[in-house]
């Protein structure tokens, strides 16, 4: 692989829920300012390993994570969580404003960080929402509630919200399955935009959105990673009879 | 087994039902119809009825006197002289003694019966130079105002006219002219009132929702958002299901032999006092406030924590950042419901609390709430319909007001969310 700077390093992971394993033993680097993929069949451990990223799997009860995962260099296990996920965000299938106003939306990690100038949160919020492609939309209405926005908006919302904290990382589950083709284009064309900044892990069921928008592709099956390589050789010249089967859609 | 069917001739009725399943879906209908309108009438009827006989009684001299009369016993003096005195009175109607100087009028006390009142006495009136307890006293009494003549006693030409609040105001009036000595007379504020009752009322109100509302949200935060599922929570949950189940009278009893005690070692007090009542009711309550904000706190989309969480937050401020006050509308509804049962319950307080009616409140004194109030107006010898009606519709119309509110909340609510 060419020279890419290495932003997650994931060693000999295993995930345990109670006594099922979830997860096993996967490797692998993430690299900065590129779109890396997860696919495959439903079940087999992909939200379960994004939630690794930032640490949201503390919050299940009996789960239980072996191994270690590195951010830039550092075990996130000796990361305070809360800061973790002011640099790891994540974006939700479901979209899920809260319901107050938009402009409240969007700062609200921000002050709970505990910043309280205005001018300078609504600098961020506008900064943001400009990143989000979502100013022209909103612009006249920031105190409106943001339930009124339809899915999409909503969606990019909760993307501007993750922005709003000026994270590294960017974590996205199945970020498009609750939209309809154009905002899911809209979305896809946004993150294109934002891989320039940011480095994004996005999981998909959908095969096609992951030859367009991504630059890796990992994919699952059964808690196992069967094969991680750039998505246009993945998907030219599978490796695993695993991949092969999955891509010309021989199970799903 | 013998399979009997019967297949009903499909040209002798249109919809094809046998006459006997028609027969039986008429019977339905006409039954269901029938007990509907039976619950409709009685309850109109028990409206009806507390209306008609409470609504004389309800008045504000009703909400706001007391209950006990209090009564004072007056003399004209022995050496008083009338001379040539002019009275001026400022209102009108009644009837006029111009020999004493006072203006009598006709009215019903908060028990429905004829008395007396005083409407006005002059200033310079031969009343104001009564004596307080015997005609040999020189304590002179001047304040009227509010109260009626419950008994007099007058001599007129060396015969003593004894009257009391039942003769009208013109006879009192008329005697009183031909008469230059009062014997005696009593005169009593107007009593029956349910000031104190009210006022133990809205104290219990107050002082249940303080104790249980922090309690109670607390606990469904912890139960709804912390509490792992093991055993523990398994039986504190099912605890909390029965507590609402549990019939008043027997958190009477744990009022009356746990809190009582209670408050008497801790205040000193002697026997039920509000605050006795206000904790049982706060157990008696806590579960309903316990289960309704739970609920809508499950109700909230789960991806609101989450989404919290990954935005850097932590949990407490997720708690009360996003889950409280979008639980809001839950744990009002729960309040109100819960003032509504206070207002309403009598079982548990008659124990807790206890049934003397009292005019002077104090936390840790004895008293008692409108609904017990009731209770021992129908207790007495003659049971006062009128003014249990009375109270009644206090009750109704303050239950009712709650019940617009919860729903006036709930479908706000509902038109928040309706969009998301
Ligand atoms: N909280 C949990 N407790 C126990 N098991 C869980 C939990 N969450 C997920 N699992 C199990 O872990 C496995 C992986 O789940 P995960 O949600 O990561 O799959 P996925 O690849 O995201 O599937 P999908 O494409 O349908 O979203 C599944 O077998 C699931 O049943
Ligand atoms: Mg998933």
């Amino acid at each position: 692989m060419e020279e890419n700077q290495v932003v997650f390093s994931v060693k000999n992971l295993n995930l345990y829920y109670g006594d099922k394993k979830a997860l096993n033993n996967i490797s692998l680097d993430i690299y900065k300012n590129k779109v890396t993929a997860f696919i495959g069949p439903s079940g087999c451990g992909k939200s379960t390993f994004l939630r690794c990223f930032n640490r949201m799997n503390d919050l299940i009860e009996n789960c239980k994570v072996e191994g270690e995962i590195l951010l830039n260099g550092k075990n996130i296990l000796e990361v305070n969580p809360i800061y973790l996920r002011t640099k790891v965000g994540m974006v939700f299938q479901q979209p899920n404003p809260f319901p107050m106003s938009i402009y409240n939306n969007v700062i609200y990690g921000l002050k709970c960080q505990g910043i309280k100038n205005k001018k300078e949160l609504m600098e961020i919020c506008i900064d943001s929402l400009e990143k989000s492609a979502l100013i022209n939309e909103v612009k006249e209405r920031l105190k409106d509630n943001a339930l009124a926005l339809s899915g999409g908006q909503q969606q990019r919302l909760c993307i501007a919200r993750c922005i709003a904290l000026s994270p590294e990382v960017i974590l996205m589950d199945e970020p498009t399955s609750a939209l309809d083709p154009i905002a899911t284009s809209k979305i896809e064309e946004l993150i294109r935009e934002l891989k320039k900044d940011y480095t994004i892990i996005i999981v998909t069921h959908n095969m096609q959105q992951a030859t367009r928008i991504s630059d890796y592709t990992a994919f699952f099956m059964l808690g196992d990673l069967v094969e991680y390589n750039k998505t246009e050789e993945f998907f030219a010249h599978p490796q695993d009879k695993r991949s092969d089967d999955y891509i010309s859609g021989k199970f799903s | 087994m013998k399979l009997k069917m019967k297949i009903s001739n499909p040209f002798k009725f249109d919809d094809g039902m046998s006459r006997k399943r028609r027969f039986k879906d008429i019977f339905r209908n006409a039954s269901t119809l029938i007990f509907s309108l039976l619950t409709l009438v009685t309850l109109i009827y028990i409206i009806v009825y507390i209306f008609a006989n409470g609504s004389s009684t309800l008045s504000w001299q009703f909400i706001t006197s007391d209950y006990q009369e209090v009564s004072t016993s007056l003399y004209s003096r022995s050496d008083l002289n009338f001379d040539d005195r002019t009275f001026d009175f400022n209102e009108d109607g009644g009837e006029i003694s111009e020999k004493w100087g006072v203006q009598l009028v006709d009215g019903e006390n908060n028990l429905g019966e004829h008395v007396v009142y005083f409407l006005e006495v002059a200033d310079n009136s031969y009343f104001n130079e009564l004596v307080i307890g015997s005609n040999t006293a020189t304590e002179t009494y001047n304040n009227y105002d509010g109260q009626y003549i419950s008994n007099l006693s007058l001599r007129v030409d060396e015969q003593i006219i004894t009257l009391s609040s039942r003769d009208s105001a013109s006879d009192i009036v008329n005697y009183l002219d031909q008469s230059n000595e009062i014997m005696f007379m009593e005169i009593c504020t107007v009593g029956g009132g349910i000031r104190g009752s009210l006022l133990t009322t809205i104290y219990l109100i107050l002082i249940t929702l303080i104790i249980a509302i922090p309690l109670g949200v607390c606990a469904a935060i912890y139960l709804a958002l912390y509490a792992k599922k093991n055993k523990f929570t398994m039986i504190l949950r099912s605890l909390i299901d029965m507590t609402s189940a549990i019939p008043s009278i027997i958190f009477g009893f744990i009022g009356a032999l746990v809190f009582i005690p209670f408050m008497n070692a801790v205040s000193g007090s002697n026997g039920g006092s509000i605050l006795s009542g206000a904790l049982t009711l706060t157990i008696m309550l806590i579960s309903t406030i316990v289960k309704t904000t739970e609920e809508s706190i499950i109700a909230l989309p789960k991806g609101y924590m989450d989404s919290s969480l990954a935005l850097g937050a932590s949990r407490t401020e997720t708690v009360f950042k996003i889950i409280l006050p979008n639980a809001l509308p839950g744990i009002i509804t729960s309040i109100i419901l819960s003032i509504g049962r206070i207002i309403g319950e009598s079982a548990a307080l008659v124990f807790a609390i206890g049934v003397s009616i009292q005019d002077n409140i104090s936390l840790t004194g004895s008293s008692t709430s409108l609904a017990v109030h009731i209770w021992s107006l129908l207790k007495l010898e003659n049971p006062n319909y009128d003014a249990a009606c009375a109270i009644s519709i206090i009750i109704l119309c303050i239950v009712l007001v709650l019940c617009l509110l919860t729903k006036i909340i709930s479908y706000r609510f509902n038109k928040k969310f309706k969009r998301s």
